[in-house]
């Protein structure tokens, strides 16, 4: 039997809870706070969203109404570009540092750019490069962020 | 941007009348100046003031970085890693030295060397005009004879001012609400709507309400009066032994040169001195208090072991 | 008003509508960066350029709203619901146009309640204790039950995730830290502009990596449509909403523009004769929140003007441009510096009407833009993104963290969970928790203060009324 999304989201909303409230009870105690505490409202939240996890786990499990979410049937391949994706976006934070802005953002452009279907070429370096270039004047000069240098 | 701004200081430095010192060349520009207040905040506004008179008598540009987050931790890390030539200090006030004590944040305030200090700020005890309190002592009297009832304000969570007010409760022996608030903004509505008997603050938070007659003084947590409020009575005098420094300056990373600190000093003791800052400053209430790099040493360590004490006096920390 | 005031006027809507359509880059941001520049200036044309940059900001935010579903400021997040989908039908174009009218109505109805009832306004601001601020928040978030669409447990599994994440960083009250697991970057909390970020923007490329490209045969707007006397016909009411939220909103300080757009979102919809269509491309859709979130650029500096109070993080900037030019807002402000006050008027006023001459300029081009293939698109806003995201505070963190939000809005739209909630519940967390909390701290732990303090029983009666109205229409069969 497959569970229906109503019932993983109540699965994933109770796991939530429990891991929000193991964190209100790690919340230091101090004589500075009120009678609520720095961890009233959080426990509140907590059991809230354990509610709500209890609510829709029953609504999967017992109702099993179908919904509109369990019909879209995405390909794997739409998660696997996505995750690609995502993961030029974290090359793209792990390398700024390293690399310098203006050439990770040229990177992030053309790969980019290429992955969504661009074809290979003059086109896209210059796309890439030039766009770069906009971006550093826009936001190092104009804007006087200091982006960051890399190792130059 | 950040160019044109510097090249729009350079034209400042022109149009100064201010007679420039004769003095060895600042052997870095642009000097950055951090702070961890927002643009427009406490800290932001004291350094834009500052170095609008600092241009001229240095001849160098400046920049000030806003770095915000983790309430100075941020900006203080950032600081701590610069290079010690003299281009990048960080703006003190005590809050450095509370975050550090209390969110013991990877870089705390004895990662900076303190360079200077320009200013102490006096804080005052404020209720509205409508109030039937005329001194700190009239509060405090309403306070013991209503336990429970009392309602004090301080600007944020884990300040100064709320150890303050912490402290005060402790020596005056009363009960009392402290709330807290999200900047001195909300305070002074709790404040004017009465909501609260009296809030804390700097001269400069309430000047224009002060200006206006919206708000009566209670009193000044400082040793001696204030010169621009001769009438004001200190804490101490009305019989509440509780005083409050707070201050203003500088720090950069370990390891700056003797003769950079040296120029700051007198540097900083001109420009203080000279008439066109004074009447800016004067204006906020702030009180010179210039020490050279060895003094601001010594008294940033000293109040930190006072905050230390304080905070464990409290049970905040251990 | 002279030449130089003017010339301050237009630069600074320019600067506005630039950054304000930049995602990451504030309406406070775009104005600190030129507040250095402000020092040599006549002060009258000092704060006209500031303000005029705030004026242009708020309106610049709602181009990317619309066009990339990127909110370019916390308050545009209520236009890409219609907005964007009135791009994806080739709609971009009169969209665009109805929010540049809808902002120069509101923007004028906010100066001029600015300039006619700044005294009374700021009654009204001070009326505002704890309990009634805590009422306010709830009003806010009670537009939860109509922004579920169809699901109230979804919702409220969206709106819990919301407020979760505003619990992170330092505790109103006592100052520990909450939820930061250490990290230093997190005790200043999470602003909600990275959350939409990543929950709009991010999650949609990650969508849109493997969808076809849009089609493009199709009619489509390549122009710059100005409303045409129908489309009036049916957004004035809209209007009218956004202007009397937008005024109420904009006085109280902390409020702002964000949860003024969303509840005039709401009550349009609630008023309209057309309620089926919202979500689903409505003029009135976006006619509503770009109207009040206007609004709040004139009636934000009641607060500030009369008693020298900044209600939000650009009037905190604005008072810091008074100062410089040794200016105290406030009660004295209207004795001390007339000629400054009424500049600044008359410098708003211009604003508001360069926003819409430079919005004819570079409308069309904003359009010929995003028509440009899909591909480039897509690397180029989420470059955009990057970029902009680590301009707020250099902090290559925080785009961590947008990511991490797109992450989440992409497991969002995989379960049918509204993304809105969870919005409302970022920025509203906060306010609510600290204003309950404080309230309780100065009743002494009674929980009778929000029912005795006035304006917040009338705040709590009202939230409990919409709140029901909304449940009755979304459970009656249909």
């Amino acid at each position: 039997m497959t569970l229906s999304k109503d019932a993983v989201l109540g699965l994933i909303a109770l796991a939530l809870a429990g891991a929000y409230y193991a964190g209100a009870t790690q919340i230091q105690a101090s004589l500075l706070s009120d009678a609520v505490g720095a961890d009233g409202v959080p426990r509140v939240l907590a059991w809230g969203m354990a509610a709500v996890g209890a609510g829709l786990l029953l609504r999967g499990l017992v109702w099993r109404r179908k919904t509109e979410e369990d019909d879209e049937t995405l390909p794997l391949r739409h998660h696997v570009r996505a995750l690609a994706l995502l993961g030029m976006l974290i090359a793209y934070l792990v390398l700024t540092p390293v690399l310098g802005y203006p050439v990770t953002v040229a990177l992030l452009l053309g790969s980019v750019s290429w992955f969504a279907g661009a074809r290979p070429g003059t086109a896209l370096a210059a796309t890439a490069l030039l766009g770069a270039g906009f971006f550093w004047v826009m936001f190092t000069w104009a804007l006087g962020i200091p982006m960051p240098a890399g190792f130059f | 941007m950040k160019r044109l701004s510097v090249v729009a200081l350079a034209g400042l430095a022109f149009l100064a009348t201010e007679p420039v010192l004769a003095q060895t060349k600042y052997p870095v520009s642009p000097v950055t100046l951090v702070t961890h207040s927002s643009p427009g905040g406490g800290s932001d506004v004291f350094l834009r003031e500052l170095t609008k008179h600092l241009t001229p008598v240095m001849g160098v540009s400046f920049a000030v970085e806003n770095v915000r987050g983790g309430s100075g931790a941020a900006a203080v890390a950032k600081v701590a890693k610069s290079a010690p030539n003299g281009g990048t200090f960080y703006a003190t006030t005590p809050t450095y030295i509370q975050t550090s004590l209390l969110s013991k944040p990877e870089v705390g305030y004895e990662g900076l060397d303190p360079i200077v200090i320009v200013f102490l700020d006096p804080e005052v005890i404020y209720t509205r005009a409508e109030s039937p309190f005329k001194t700190l002592a009239d509060a405090i009297a309403h306070a013991k004879a209503n336990p429970g009832k009392a309602k004090w304000g301080a600007a944020n969570p884990a300040s100064l001012e709320r150890i303050a007010l912490e402290r005060l409760k402790r020596t005056a022996g009363v009960q009392a609400a402290v709330a807290t608030h999200e900047g001195g903004g909300d305070l002074m509505i709790n404040v004017l709507n009465g909501t609260l008997d009296f809030g804390i603050g700097e001269i400069q938070e309430i000047r224009s309400q002060l200006d206006a007659g919206k708000v009566r003084l209670l009193g000044v947590l400082t040793d001696k009066r204030l010169p621009d409020f001769p009438q004001l009575a200190t804490a101490k005098e009305q019989g509440i032994d509780l005083t409050v420094t707070k201050f203003r300056g500088l720090a950069g990373p370990k390891g700056i040169p003797d003769d950079i600190a040296a120029q700051w000093e007198t540097t900083i003791r001109a420009v203080v001195a000279s008439d066109a800052y004074k009447a800016e400053y004067g204006k906020e209430s702030l009180v010179p208090a210039v020490m050279g790099r060895a003094e601001a040493r010594a008294f940033t360590q000293r109040f930190a072991v006072d905050v230390t004490n304080n905070l464990k006096e409290l049970g905040v920390i251990k | 008003m002279g030449l130089m005031t003017l010339l301050a006027s237009l630069g600074g809507v320019i600067w506005g509508i630039f950054g304000g359509a930049l995602p990451g880059i504030s309406p406070s941001i775009a104005m600190a960066l030129l507040l250095p520049f402000t020092y040599g200036m006549e002060p009258v044309n000092a704060i006209v350029l500031l303000a005029s940059v705030y004026v242009g900001a708020e309106y610049g935010g709602s181009i990317p709203a619309i066009l990339i579903r990127t909110p370019g400021t916390n308050s545009a997040a209520a236009t890409t619901i219609d907005g964007y989908e009135m791009a994806k039908m080739g709609r971009a174009g009169e969209a665009l146009g109805i929010s540049l009218m809808s902002g120069l109505v509101g923007g004028l109805f906010g100066l001029a309640v600015l300039i006619v009832a700044t005294e009374p306004l700021a009654a009204v601001a001070l009326a505002f204790t704890p309990p009634a601020y805590f009422a306010l928040g709830i009003l806010g978030l009670s537009v939860i039950a109509s922004l579920s669409s169809g699901s109230l447990l979804k919702g409220l599994f969206a709106a819990l995730v919301g407020l979760m994440i505003a619990t992170v960083g330092t505790d109103p009250v006592s100052g520990v830290p909450r939820f930061t697991m250490g990290s230093p970057e997190l005790l200043g909390g999470i602003r909600p502009i990275l959350v939409m970020v990543g929950l709009f923007a991010v999650a949609e490329m990650l969508d849109q990596i493997s969808l076809p490209a849009w089609d493009r045969t199709e009619a489509r707007d390549t122009r710059l449509k100005l409303p045409s006397l129908a489309v009036w016909r049916r957004t004035w009411k809209c209007q009218l909403i956004g202007c009397g939220i937008g005024t109420f909103e904009g006085v109280t300080p902390g409020a702002g523009g964000t949860i003024a757009a969303f509840m005039a979102y709401n009550e349009a919809r609630r008023w309209s004769k057309h309620p089926e269509e919202f979500g689903k491309g409505s003029v009135e859709g976006v006619a509503a929140p770009e109207c009040a979130n206007n609004v709040v650029t004139g009636t934000a500096l009641v607060p500030l003007l009369s008693l020298g109070i900044p209600g939000s993080n650009s009037a905190a900037v604005l008072l810091g441009g008074f100062m410089i030019h040794g200016l105290m807002p406030g009660p004295m402000l209207f004795q001390k510096a007339p000629d400054v006050v009424y500049g600044l008027y008359a410098g708003l006023f211009a604003a508001n009407i360069f926003m819409v001459l430079v919005g004819l300029v570079i409308l069309t081009p904003c359009i010929w833009l995003v028509n440009r293939p899909k591909p480039y698109l897509i690397a180029f806003i989420l470059a955009l993104v990057c970029s902009g995201v680590f301009a707020i505070d250099q902090s290559l963190f925080d785009l961590g963290l947008v990511l991490g939000a797109g992450v989440i809005g992409y497991g969002m739209r995989r379960f049918g969970v509204p993304v809105l909630p969870m919005v409302l519940g970022v920025v509203l967390g906060f306010l609510v928790e600290s204003n309950y909390r404080r309230s309780l701290v100065l009743s002494g732990g009674d929980h009778l203060v929000f029912l005795q303090d006035k304006v917040a029983l009338g705040l709590l009666l009202a939230a409990l009324l919409l709140t029901l109205y909304s449940l009755w229409r979304e459970l009656k069969p249909k």
